[in-house]
């Protein structure tokens, strides 16, 4: 057994450090004061403690908290460019995508009923066939023609389509900026026919007037 | 408790003050986590130093240190001192840098002749007599607690030189009081041989 494996040894730097109780300080000191060995260990120790108080501090760089604010900077950046996307666009930006949806499914709808029209079709004189008993009926189908109901009018295809069209912001927006020269062309699908050509007449008056 | 008086003298008694800096901080005071760096950032890399022991990566330490109280503003709650936030902090970021896998290690553990100084801590200087042995016998502490494990040399150095309690170190370094009292004192007994044996040439 060594000395430090004494418990009193070890009570040696709890003594330095203040973290006895007043009961076991004393009963450490009066040990110290009676046993010359623990007493120079205790120098010892504490020999220590005044070396490590005494060793150089390097001083912190003068560029240490620049570089510091510059790296919470870049962090904050960096964060700011992580947030979802939908909670970075404007919010102005959604009725546009929406109406860019609307404006596309309009021109299909639109395709598909001249498409339509342009079948040849006896939808003037049409009759559907009375029913016929099952036993007298043919082997030949229908004709689709007489299937397909018919289709509305273009007049009245014609009529829903402004309600699809209309902008549901402030009509000068990207687009008309775009179309202005003042934004880049970026993005713009062909499905915005329509929509240039509506905004294009407003812009018809401003550019002439300027 | 003489000693202890003078080790505790060497303390700044500022935990109220810092306290109150870092919930200004948390508050939007962008200016009180300035002040915080400027009154800790010398004594955090003075201990990062010894932890890691390379200037450069203990200066990186710091800086990871305060940017980790940077992000945490929003969560700090005052329950314990300042600095033991902090160390505990500095902690963990030293810990995982000693545990990072092929980490450059300038001095190995295992190097007990020191010859070489471990951190060049001292500018120039007029090499005078006396700031020769200075500089001789800091070479030499700085060698001896290398040898140290990592605890024992971070519950020594929080303990000893800033000053925090067992209490406080036990929280530092995720442990117990119990443990922390004996891990500074085999600290202080290993610390104590090998100055001891290192000087004994020259006496």
């Amino acid at each position: 057994m060594t000395d430090d494996d004494r418990p009193i040894e070890r009570e040696l730097s709890a003594l330095l450090d203040g973290e006895l109780t007043p009961d076991e300080e004393s009963r450490v000191r009066a040990a110290v004061e009676a046993d010359p060995v623990l007493a120079r260990r205790l120098r010892e120790l504490e020999e220590v403690d005044r070396a490590l108080l005494a060793l150089p501090a390097r001083p912190v760089p003068a560029d240490a908290k620049a570089r510091l604010r510059a790296r919470i900077a870049t962090e904050a950046e960096d964060a700011q460019r992580r947030r979802p996307v939908t909670a970075a666009r404007p919010a102005s930006r959604r009725p546009r995508r929406i109406r860019r949806i609307a404006t596309g499914a309009a021109m299909a709808l639109a395709a598909g009923l001249l498409a339509l029209l342009l079948l040849p079709m006896d939808s003037g004189d049409e009759t559907v066939p009375e029913p016929t008993p099952m036993a007298e009926r043919g082997p030949e189908p229908t004709p689709i023609a007489e299937r397909v109901p018919e289709p509305p009018s273009i007049a009245e295809e014609m009529e829903d389509l402004p309600d699809l069209l209309a902008p549901e912001e402030p009509a000068l927006d990207e687009d008309t900026l775009v179309l202005a020269g003042k934004l880049p062309e970026s993005d713009l699908p062909v499905v915005e026919v329509l929509d240039w050509l509506e905004v294009l007449d407003e812009l018809e008056a401003p550019e002439q007037s300027g | 408790m003489g000693f202890q008086s003078e080790v505790e003298s060497s303390v700044p008694e500022a935990s109220d003050e810092d306290v109150r800096l870092m919930l200004a901080f948390s508050g939007g005071d962008e200016a009180a986590f300035d002040l915080l760096f400027d009154r800790w950032s010398g004594r955090l890399l003075r201990f990062l130093e010894r932890m890691v022991r390379d200037p450069a990566v203990a200066e990186e330490l710091l800086q990871e240190s305060f940017l980790r109280v940077h992000r945490a503003r929003d969560r700090y709650q005052p329950q314990a001192r300042f600095s033991t936030w902090l160390y505990t902090i500095a902690t963990n970021v030293a810990r995982n840098e000693l545990r990072r896998p092929f980490r450059r290690s300038p001095h190995d553990s295992t190097d007990d002749e020191g010859d070489g100084a471990p951190l060049t801590l001292v500018a120039d200087a007029p090499a005078t007599d006396e700031v020769v042995e200075a500089r001789r016998q800091g070479d030499a502490v700085e060698a001896a607690l290398e040898t140290l494990p990592e605890r024992q040399r971070s519950a020594l150095w929080l303990s000893a030189v800033e000053g925090l309690s067992y209490a406080e170190v036990a929280v530092a370094l995720e442990t117990t009081e119990k443990s922390v009292k004996a891990l500074v004192h085999r600290a202080r007994v290993a610390l104590s041989r090998q100055m001891g044996s290192k000087e004994t040439p020259h006496d």
